[in-house]
């Protein structure tokens, strides 16, 4: 089937989940409709490499809990979304649940993505890349409250300054951009240096450029750690809203939108190969601490 | 190329600082200085050779990612350098691989720090240094 990922969504044509089908398009998903539970458990049995199923109620709870843990004995990581009512089965979870009543679009597409983007990067690695990317702006003076993650595939930037940084390796490659408004750019520039004068866009991007050097710098651990060592580059500087990223790699970014700032400020990563399953490490995720000195 | 060094007491350390970010310089920058260090500045490896060319330093902190000239190659010319031979060399880097690290020893390194640094025990660091080197 190529390179394409698969979601697969049991459902009656014109049903609730088709309310999911133009994100997953955007995120370049192919969408395959499957009506009945039996064709669809075929399906799952014949096609290994689905990204998530979405099942809507199939109007009895016996056959409704058959299709779920039928799914799940076939492939035990396949991320479910259920759209129904409250189910009654042995192992409820790693299905994400939505009751039937009372979802709208946006809560049936945000679950979806939730799902879509724990099975591109696993929620320790989220969470790794959040806690780093929080402590590096931190360092800068700039405290965020929360992070809130999200799969990205446009080529359209996230906000009006943005630093990349490339990075390769013989198994893992990819890119890190950190973008801000320049209204977060400024005030992270305050924070360090104070607002005497009015920063260039050129200390702006700068400031951007080494938050995403020390993310990068953090994340050389992780892949180390897991067999997968890369090296990255200096950063690049894109500024100006009409200026696109292209993204070459065949999967979508993970995104991080960080809040109770003002302006936006985010984190995007994009890895071209993440296998969740071989990635998985026993040892602690800082082999250096900030600050650390090392004497050679 | 960035700012010339300011001229130094005779007794107060002198550090050249290399580092491609001009944040990154700044902020330490102001922190070495209140703690009574000269610093001069260079934003890649070709300049930081040209500016300790110009001026013996007490000690050197070199980020490892910039372009035109690494870090890595900045160190293996620093030590090639007349008077550079013994001087403390440490790497200031947010690069946390033991491979990089392993590099940074062969290249001549003192040592390696991860940004952002403990400036207490950068300054520390850098006095003690400088007394045994003087």
């Amino acid at each position: 089937m190529g390179l394409k990922r698969y979601v697969m969504l049991v459902d009656q044509e014109g049903g609730p989940l088709a309310r999911l089908i133009p994100r997953l398009r955007e995120l370049d998903f192919r969408i395959v409709r499957v009506p009945e539970p039996a064709p669809a458990l075929e399906f799952v049995r014949a096609f290994p490499k689905l990204s998530m199923v979405a099942v809507n109620d199939t109007g009895s709870p016996e056959r409704n809990a058959a299709l779920l843990m039928g799914m799940r004995e076939l492939q035990p990581g396949l991320p479910l979304l259920w759209h129904g009512p409250s189910l009654d089965l042995p192992r409820p979870e790693r299905i994400e649940i939505l009751p039937q009543e009372s979802v709208t679009a946006g809560d049936l597409v945000a679950c979806a993505e939730r799902l879509l983007y724990q099975h591109f990067y696993p929620v320790d690695f989220t969470n790794y890349l959040a806690e780093t990317a929080l402590a590096a702006f931190g360092a800068f003076g700039t405290h965020t409250a929360s992070a809130d993650p999200f799969l990205k595939a446009s080529r359209a930037r996230l906000a009006e300054l943005s630093a990349v940084i490339a990075f390769s390796g013989p198994e893992t490659s990819g890119h890190l951009v950190v973008s801000a408004s320049r209204r977060a750019a400024l005030d992270a520039h305050a924070q360090l240096f104070g607002s005497a004068t009015v920063p260039s866009d050129d200390s702006l991007v700068d400031l951007l450029g080494e938050c995403s050097n020390r993310i990068v710098g953090r994340l050389v651990s992780y892949f180390e750690k897991r067999g997968r060592p890369f090296s990255f580059g200096v950063p690049l500087y894109l500024a100006g809203s009409q200026c696109v990223l292209w993204q070459g790699a065949n999967r979508p970014s993970l995104a991080i939108e960080f809040e109770g700032i003002n302006g936006q400020l985010f984190a995007e990563l994009c890895i071209d190969a993440f296998d969740p399953v071989t990635s998985h490490s026993e040892l602690p995720d800082e082999l250096l601490h900030s600050g650390q000195c090392i004497l050679l | 190329m960035t700012d010339a060094a300011p001229p130094c007491a005779t007794d107060s350390p002198s550090v050249l600082m290399v580092d491609d970010s001009s944040t990154a310089r700044r902020q330490l920058r102001v922190a070495l200085e209140s703690a009574g260090i000269h610093v001069a500045e260079a934003s890649e490896g070709v300049e930081g050779l040209w500016r300790a060319r110009q001026q013996t330093f007490d000690l050197v902190l070199t980020d490892i990612h910039m372009p035109a000239m690494d870090g890595l190659e900045f160190i293996r010319e620093l030590r090639k350098s007349p008077g550079y031979g013994q001087t403390p060399i440490y790497v200031l880097t947010s690069d946390g691989s033991r491979d990089r690290l392993a590099e940074g020893r062969a290249a001549g390194a003192t040592a390696w720090v991860i940004k952002p640094p403990n400036v207490a025990l950068l300054v520390d660091a850098i006095v003690k240094a400088t007394a045994r080197s003087k």
